[in-house]
């Protein structure tokens, strides 16, 4: 379970994007864990693949690239349009009305066209939470399944091997079922916040 | 048409906010600079995004030519580059869903090579972030390609920093898949 929870996280990590309770314990769990740190060495290894290839395949712009950009823009006659202030608030209120006018339709008329961070943004689904944990806090869920600390990692794994995973357009989602029937524990990995019921 | 000289050594030295406060005024010396400043890193996240050589200097020539329109409505609150990479990112992903829409192409019929030369390059790391979607491919770029710190490149992608998180995290374990089945 112990490396389950690493390997959600590893892909965060390798790219210093995590910070915190959670960098710190996965640093902690990389460190005496062979099996997550092959994984670690091989999603640094893609990272650094990909950005080889990236580095080899960089082509250039044209030297007077700059030169034709403006050629093209004295020839439309582009200029450059600074709306004075009062106007700038006549347009912002224009636009306050239009948006206020018809953004109610266009929830309907668009809705296949929802933008992806609107998915992203929605709450995964975990039914009623008693208690919630403040967001990147493993700790707190370690205490939980783990209170006493007495239990090695292989331990852990040993005695809480079933998990439900669920995966969700905004991440993944899994239950771990502890000693007591009433209480599971719900790690939701995109917002690393960690909920108990 | 200005050359290069004569405008290196006034447009050289002054900083950023000053050109852009120049070009406000429609002064076009100071936007050909601004234009210097940042056309290798817009056309290398376009191209990066795109695939495409050609489609990325389109979406170059695009951006610019909207960020000249627009410049005087800039205000400073963040930083201009934020402003330049924004305009050339929805850019890029607008082209992407026109392409979408006007191209019939076969996934399933793209040859995987692995050979050394700078089309089959292209190949591979087109084939590795094919399965992206746009804005896993356009945060992964920013992120891990072009190094952006999470906050610019949200604020770029005008979303939150835990919506590029989850772009970034789905995106490195799907290359990393990739990679592990192709190359």
């Amino acid at each position: 379970m112990m490396c389950r929870l690493t390997r959600l996280l590893l892909p965060l990590y390798v790219g210093g994007d995590l910070s915190g309770g959670p960098e710190k314990w996965v640093a902690g769990h990389v460190d005496r864990c062979e099996s997550c740190v092959a994984d670690l060495e091989k999603l640094n290894g893609a990272r650094d693949q990909v950005k080889t290839l990236a580095k080899q395949d960089t082509p250039s712009l044209p030297l007077d690239f700059a030169a034709q950009i403006r050629e093209q823009i004295e020839q439309d006659g582009e200029q450059v349009v600074v709306l004075p202030k009062r106007q700038r608030w006549v347009w912002a209120a224009a636009a306050m009305l239009l948006i206020a006018g018809f953004g109610w339709f266009s929830v309907f008329e668009d809705a296949s066209e929802i933008a992806e961070d609107a998915v992203i943004e929605a709450p995964l689904a975990v039914e009623e939470p008693v208690e919630t944990f403040s967001a990147g806090d493993l700790e707190a869920m370690m205490s939980l399944l783990n209170p006493n600390r007495e239990l090695t990692d292989a331990e852990l794994d040993r005695k809480y091997p079933v998990v439900e995973s669920v995966n969700f357009p905004n991440g993944t989602q899994m239950v771990y079922h502890t000693d007591d029937p009433n209480t599971k524990v719900v790690w939701v990995v995109a917002q690393e916040g960690v909920q108990v019921q | 048409m200005s050359s290069f000289a004569s405008f290196k050594s006034e447009y050289l030295d002054i900083s950023e906010d000053q050109l852009v406060a120049r070009a406000q005024e429609g002064d076009l010396d100071a936007f050909e600079s601004l234009v210097r400043q940042h056309q290798e890193m817009v056309f290398a996240v376009a191209y990066q995004v795109l695939g495409d050589k050609d489609d990325a200097r389109d979406v170059c020539q695009e951006c610019f030519i909207k960020l000249h329109r627009e410049i005087g409505s800039y205000r400073p609150k963040g930083k201009f580059s934020t402003w330049v990479y924004r305009i050339v990112v929805n850019a890029a992903i607008d082209f992407q869903r026109r392409q979408k829409r006007d191209r019939f192409v076969s996934l399933e019929n793209t040859v995987l090579t692995t050979g050394s030369s700078d089309t089959d390059l292209r190949m591979s790391l087109d084939r590795v972030l094919e399965e992206l979607t746009p804005k896993q491919r356009t945060a992964f770029v920013l992120r891990d390609l072009q190094g952006f710190p999470l906050d610019e490149v949200a604020e770029i992608l005008n979303c939150n920093a835990i919506t590029v998180r989850v772009h970034v995290h789905n995106a490195r374990r799907t290359v990393r898949k990739r990679l592990e089945q192709d190359l």
